[in-house]
């Protein structure tokens, strides 16, 4: 089961173009387990392009990701990530809790989601007052916090890639996500996290800088 | 199977928030069919031979500039890329969708089509073989309209082209329904058009899912 | 050999070579193919000088159904193994293949004109080619429906492929429509008696037709190419 622990995600010769600009080209790396990456780089110089290359849901033009050996991603495998793109993933149409039920069968996690979930100690981001309200009648901040609350279904040494998390989070929640992140790697997890303005006792393993299309 | 019933409840209870679309749709189906008749004129003996033509070109008229917007919430709200992480076969989730929007767009249409068949003059005796026709040929529509809409995600003018794409790989669909309705009007055999419907059907039910999912990863690769 | 050809610079050298004896090929078929179709081969006893029309239709329509089929082939490499000439080649082949799929509509309404009395006819060929045609315009229009243009490569290459796999179903609901409706049908190309006087310029038209529509492929490819490479030296030139 927990299996990919040890594994190591890597990439190498990663190059992307997008409209005729070179974004990066021959990127080798890696993320192991326990390890915690903050992805810098101007705007515009292809993060989330980056980002999205890691979790599978785009390819690069040239070079390739692997989890050790196997190619990536490898849906059978059930190796866990979890993503975070600048969009919440919720659907407007359902609640709240509606939703992260929904998200919690999509990952097969099907026992994680109790119905009465959350209860007050695994509601690190206060959603339980909004929970049940639409989600399209909800405001910037409550989305974002659910959609993070969405990190507290994950298997315990998933991967995480996460792409500008702290948007219109407030103070309280945004402590509350740091302590998450070093929680999830202190266990075993991983992550790679991007942010325009991290916390000063922000203290991440590595530094990856995307320099971007001159 | 329980990844299907999760996306076709969500999908059914996403469709109930906004009923006023369903209701826009079929109104837009019987205004069709009803200016069709103002067009062709109500002289019985000639209105009954091309109403059943008219039904179907109400039916595609009202069905297909839709499509476009099958994927939106998923796709706007960022679904679609947690879906497409996930472990779950995309294929599933489209059979869902495409349950769905059958269940709370095809079946009103259905259910008005008595009424229509009444403007057209088409005998009522026709009704069981123009429910099963037009009920086939708007499940194999929805599937390649599934595909369309996933094909031009993202796209320029995406209605007008989800339509182009779908319409002309549409054409067996409506040559073997029209032709069951015709049979059955001319007390012809209509057994051999419903068959080739349902293969026709068939296929598609195959084919469309796995095309549109891998048109929906592609889709989300580009952005 | 695919792996071979799939260097930019090297299948344009290869292509260089090919398109003199494509010239060639192609004016000989078309001046040789047209002096014998129009003037040296006898009309058709029953539908008179119209039947010379059947020299360009007939080759269309051969162009225009093979073309879909490997613009079906293209889309399966540029999707399956990721070829970047497969897009190039899809890219060319479909408006040369929409072009002959006109041409054989018009050759054939032409055609069939004066032995119907009217412009069209819902003949079961031409209709086949017509929805065949809509085919082709469906892919243009999605290959071309977006904003960045290289986003639409792949959404067209999976429509070519569903649409290689759905033409026979829609061939076949053609014919049945047609048996049961029965339009007029004259153009029976293959059935009427063949003259050996009418299969020389047959054949010398469609070896000129094949020659021609290659050649526009490999030019428009070779353009395509050209473009792409001029795009990536600007940007070289930019960068530094």
């Amino acid at each position: 089961m927990d299996t990919y622990a040890q594994k190591q995600l890597h990439w190498q010769g990663l190059s992307l173009r997008r409209g005729g600009r070179l974004l990066f080209d021959r990127l080798d790396g890696q993320l192991a387990a326990g390890e915690m990456v903050h992805l810098t780089g101007p705007n515009g110089a292809g993060k989330t392009s980056f980002l999205r290359i890691v979790a599978g849901l785009a390819v690069a033009d040239a070079g390739q990701v692997r989890l050790d050996d196997q190619r990536w991603p490898d849906r059978e495998t059930g190796v866990p990530l979890c993503w975070l793109g600048h969009a919440t993933g919720l659907l407007p149409t359902l609640s709240g809790r509606q939703n992260l039920q929904l998200a919690a069968r999509i990952t097969a996690l099907q026992n994680r989601a109790a119905p009465d979930w959350p209860t007050q100690k695994d509601d690190l981001f206060a959603i339980t007052s909004f929970i049940d309200q639409p989600v399209r009648q909800l405001s910037q901040g409550q989305l974002r916090r659910l959609a993070l609350s969405r990190l507290l279904l994950s298997e315990p040494r998933a991967i995480w890639l996460l792409d500008e998390p702290d948007t219109a989070l407030d103070a309280a929640s945004r402590t509350a996500l740091d302590q998450l992140l070093t929680r999830h790697c202190a266990r075993g997890g991983r992550l790679i996290i991007t942010r325009h303005a991290p916390p000063a006792d922000f203290a991440p393993n590595r530094v990856l800088t995307l320099r971007g299309a001159g | 199977m329980r990844f299907f019933l999760t996306c076709l409840a969500a999908d059914l209870r996403a469709s109930l928030t906004e009923p006023g679309d369903i209701l826009a749709q079929l109104g837009f189906f019987i205004m069709i069919t009803a200016l069709f008749v103002l067009a062709a004129g109500p002289e019985s003996d000639r209105l009954a031979l091309i109403g059943l033509a008219g039904l179907w070109m109400a039916a595609l008229a009202s069905m297909v500039p839709a499509f476009e917007r099958l994927y939106e919430a998923e796709a706007r709200s960022g679904w679609l890329d947690q879906l497409l992480v996930s472990p779950q076969p995309v294929w599933v989730f489209v059979l869902a969708k495409a349950a769905g929007y059958y269940i709370s767009h095809a079946v009103p249409l259905l259910l008005a089509s008595p009424l229509m068949m009444i403007w057209l003059t088409l005998p009522l005796a026709l009704l069981p073989v123009v429910l099963a026709s037009l009920g086939l040929g708007l499940a194999g529509l929805i599937l390649l309209g599934a595909l369309g809409a996933a094909l031009t995600l993202g796209a320029r003018r995406g209605a007008i082209l989800a339509a182009i794409l779908v319409l002309p790989l549409s054409v067996p669909l409506l040559i073997f329904g029209v032709l069951a309705g015709q049979a059955a009007l001319s007390q012809a055999p209509v057994a051999p058009h419903l068959q080739l419907l349902a293969a026709a059907v068939l296929f598609l039910l195959v084919l469309m899912p796995l095309a549109t999912g891998f048109a929906l990863r592609t889709a989300a690769e580009n952005g | 050999m695919f792996d071979y050809l799939a260097n930019p610079t090297r299948f344009m050298r290869l292509a260089d070579y090919t398109v003199w004896p494509l010239r060639l090929i192609a004016a000989a078929g078309l001046l040789i193919g047209s002096w014998l179709g129009l003037a040296s081969s006898p009309a058709d006893y029953q539908q008179g000088d119209a039947v010379r029309l059947m020299y360009v239709h007939v080759p269309s329509a051969w162009l225009a159904l093979s073309s879909y089929l490997m613009l079906g082939l293209a889309s399966l490499f540029f999707i399956v193994w990721r070829h970047p000439l497969a897009d190039i080649a899809a890219r060319a082949i479909a408006p040369a293949g929409a072009g002959f799929a006109f041409l054989t509509l018009v050759t054939g309404a032409l055609w069939g004109a004066p032995i119907w009395g009217t412009w069209w006819v819902w003949d079961g060929r031409l209709t086949s080619m017509l929805v065949l045609f809509f085919f082709f315009i469906g892919y243009l229009a999605l290959a071309n429906g977006f904003d960045r243009p290289e986003r639409g490569a792949r959404p067209a290459a999976i429509l070519a492929m569903v649409g290689v796999l759905n033409l026979p179903i829609v061939k076949f609901s053609v014919d049945w429509w047609n048996t049961l409706h029965q339009p007029a049908s004259i153009l029976r190309s293959g059935g009427m008696a063949i003259d050996s006087a009418m299969l020389w310029p047959l054949f010398t038209m469609f070896a000129g037709l094949q020659a021609f529509f290659l050649l526009m492929v490999i030019q428009r490819m070779r353009l395509l190419l050209g473009q792409a490479r001029l795009a990536r030296l600007a940007d070289q030139q930019e960068a530094s």
